[in-house]
């Protein structure tokens, strides 16, 4: 099996403040202003990027940027702000927990090319700002669990039979002794309804950039080979109540009149484990990574063309769905 | 470059200050950066801050140590000089280490400081380790620099 139909993506962000001026969760009006032009500005002038203030967006526009994890919930909707590379792959948003959070996300397994890229703009906004800075704790955070490198390099993967198999609960805790930490991505704790994942590094100290990199990287493959191990097992078991949960997954997606947006991940990724098992034949691998960010309720409104309220978004979904999907579909010769 | 109040530390703190019209550059130890600020905001109209101070409280933001065990979140980055020891408790117990190993910000450090941080920090290191075979002579090359370069 391929690594890339295992990971999703990665990410690394890295959290900087401006000395001498309170974080944002005690920031005045006046700092906050100041803060957000100041740092707009150096990402304007010097890394020409694109600027937006959270205070002239739309509530829709604000609910695409964050489906599409350009900002996250956090970020200040008054004072918060943030900026953004040509290629959408770089974005810079101020005033969140911390004054400046800047993260790169490119798809595939590829961590120290992630660095190398936000590394280089951090480099540019350090040379420009007067970056709040410890010569024993390194880059100081509003919560000292980012404090020194301010670093989180995290990968998604979709680990569906790792989940079904029962086999997280004890990769975990072997994970957590090693720094590491495994988040479900759309349930709670370390349940995933969409069997998606985020593994990502614990620490931001005692350790350079490279070497918690590594420590991710490496991480990230030993999963991704008890992964593929626990495939072959499920490919083996012939277990025909899962191959029939599968199959039956698959016939509902593409044949619905509505389809909520958990409901489509819970089938999508039963449809997604049926590819890798074989059962389902599609032309594409990744059609999913399209669909899951396309079906959110923004893009979808976006996708019509007019606003749909959400009894509308489901059938629109449904309809969306199903003619991507079937189009995806191998026939059998 | 030392403390322009005291001349007898090392300046952590860095601004420049209107006199009469005259930009005046000043650079604090932290020992005065904290008297400064106690002044500065008993009769201040800066309105980047807005502090109630008290006497165990950031002398910028007005957090106590109080207020970030209950929230998580300190109220400035001097906040970490201020609470620095019970801080690095927090932060040891939380991050396994109390000691930054990654890209450093050397932005307006002269070369001096720069191999002083650098000294200082393999010092903390050895400390933490308990190779004091390793402190000592670190400790003496410490002085050794400080000697060179006209600081006592
Ligand atoms: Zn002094
Ligand atoms: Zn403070």
């Amino acid at each position: 099996m391929d690594i890339n139909n295992v990971v999703l993506s990665s990410r690394i962000r890295l959290a900087r403040n401006i000395k001498d001026m309170p974080f944002p969760n005690r920031q005045t009006k006046s700092s906050a202003n100041y803060l957000l032009d100041l740092v707009l500005n150096v990402a304007k002038e010097n890394l020409d990027f694109e600027t937006f203030k959270m205070s002239n967006l739309s509530e829709e526009e604000i609910a695409t940027c964050m489906e599409n994890n350009i900002i996250s919930k956090d970020i200040d909707l008054n004072y918060g702000g943030y900026a953004i590379s040509s290629d959408e792959t770089v974005s810079i948003m101020v005033n969140e927990e911390d004054h400046i959070r800047m993260q790169c996300i490119i798809t595939g397994l590829n961590l120290k090319k992630v660095y190398d890229i936000i590394n280089d703009i951090d480099t540019v906004l350090m040379q420009n700002l007067d970056y709040a800075y410890d010569s024993e704790l390194g880059f100081l955070t509003a919560c000292p669990s980012n404090v020194g490198t301010g670093i989180r390099a995290s990968v998604m993967m979709f680990l569906p039979a790792l989940t079904i198999s029962g086999g997280l609960e004890e990769l975990s805790s072997t994970l957590k002794n090693l720094g590491i930490t495994i988040r479900g991505m759309s349930g709670e704790g370390s349940e995933s309804k969409g069997y998606i994942y985020q593994i990502s590094n614990e620490t931001t100290l005692g350790k350079s950039e490279k070497q918690i990199i590594q420590e991710v990287e490496s991480a990230v493959i030993k999963i991704y080979t008890l992964e593929a191990e626990t495939i072959d097992k499920i490919k083996e078991s012939n277990d025909v109540n899962l191959f029939d949960t599968i199959l039956r997954a698959f016939g509902t997606l593409t044949n619905c009149y509505k389809l909520s947006s958990s409901e489509y991940f819970e089938l999508s990724s039963l449809t997604k484990l049926g590819s890798e098992l074989g059962l389902i034949k599609l032309k594409h691998n990744d059609i999913f990574d399209e669909l899951n960010y396309a079906i959110k309720p923004a893009n979808l409104i976006k996708l019509s063309g007019k606003y749909l309220n959400e009894l509308e978004r489901d059938i629109f979904r449904a309809n969306y769905v199903k003619k991507m999907l079937k189009s995806e579909i191998l026939e059998d010769e | 470059m030392l403390c322009t109040n005291c001349g007898n530390n090392l300046a952590v703190y860095h601004t420049t200050k209107d006199l009469d019209g005259k930009k005046i550059e000043v650079h604090l130890c932290n020992d005065c950066m904290v008297k400064q600020f106690s002044i500065e905001n008993s009769n201040s109209n800066n309105n980047f801050f807005n502090p109630i101070i008290s006497n165990d409280s950031c002398k910028f933001c007005g957090c106590t140590f109080e207020e970030f065990s209950k929230t998580g979140l300190l109220g400035c980055p001097n906040c970490y000089d201020f609470f620095r020891d019970k801080l690095k408790s927090v932060i040891g117990k939380l991050q396994g280490s109390t000691i930054h190993y990654g890209k450093e910000n050397f932005k307006g450090i002269t070369e001096y400081e720069k191999e002083f941080m650098e000294l200082n920090k393999q010092l903390k290191e050895a400390v933490y380790l308990e190779d004091y075979e390793l402190a000592s002579s670190l400790k003496e090359q410490i002085l050794k620099l400080k000697d060179i370069n006209g600081y006592k």
